[in-house]
């Protein structure tokens, strides 16, 4: 009986866990993605971020070694829940995504490598927008090797 | 991977700053180890995490391109010196640490 039970609510439930599923991989796919537009459709879908003076990007336009690319990302507009840096020209353009709790300053600092100079390109998330800035840097030697 | 997280921390007009350095080798998958001429299987930190208390702060999600020896800083508000921070990372092979400090 118990079984019965058991088997009847996943019945039920599987059908309303699919679409959550569905998104989880498509999120999940933006990391292996393998062209910009690809990894942005993975976590976008048909939105278009906007290019934005309230994000900046702070990077040296000229890196000798593309394997230690210091970068900081800066927001000023409220509610933003999370920062996706990405590489255009890496041979998987999405390098990190930073989810913001309310508390968070939209404030972050990391390194990350940069295989070809190409854009860096920065999008932030509010709850109901797409803001992004890009930097073109000029790389000697590419850090992906 | 013990002691591979330092963390320092610094409050100012009630925004505590977090800066962090993991000792990782981030390996991209794509280098080939000059000695044998084998590619170096990728690893690398996939998740990071950091709380106050129970309060989770901010989540990263890292892809194999964060540079080895990943470095991080970001701000939060809302904590008060001497309240504890946790920084806990998990790479592609399972592997996890975590430290905590006392804010400074």
């Amino acid at each position: 009986m118990r079984r019965r039970a058991l088997l009847r609510a996943t019945a039920f439930l599987a059908p309303l866990l699919r679409p959550l599923r569905a998104l989880a991989q498509l999120r999940s796919g933006a990391f292996s993605a393998t062209s910009l537009a690809e990894a942005m459709r993975a976590l976008f879908g048909e939105r278009a971020p906007e290019a934005s003076d309230a994000v900046t990007l702070d990077v040296e336009p000229k890196i000798e070694n593309g394997a230690v690319v210091p970068v900081q990302i800066n927001a000023t507009v409220e509610g933003v829940t999370a920062i996706n840096i990405f590489a255009e020209l890496n041979p998987n353009p999405l390098l990190a995504r930073f989810h913001l709790s309310p508390r968070c300053r939209p404030i972050v600092a990391t390194r990350v490598k940069v295989g070809a100079p190409s854009n860096i390109v920065i999008v932030v998330e509010t709850e109901d927008r797409l803001l992004s800035t890009r930097k073109f840097v000029e790389v000697v030697e590419g850090g992906c090797g | 991977m013990t002691g591979s997280i330092r963390i320092r921390t610094t409050h100012h007009a009630g925004w505590t700053s977090v800066r962090s350095i993991i000792r990782h080798p981030m390996e991209t998958g794509f280098s080939v180890d000059p000695e044998t001429g084998q590619v170096i299987p990728a690893h690398y930190i996939t998740e990071v995490l950091c709380r106050h208390g129970d309060d989770l702060v901010l989540r990263c999600e890292w892809s194999r391109a964060v540079s080895r020896n990943p470095y991080l800083s970001f701000e939060f508000s809302g904590a008060h010196p001497g309240d504890r921070v946790t920084l806990s990372w998990t790479d592609n092979r399972g592997a996890s640490d975590s430290a905590t400090v006392a804010i400074a």
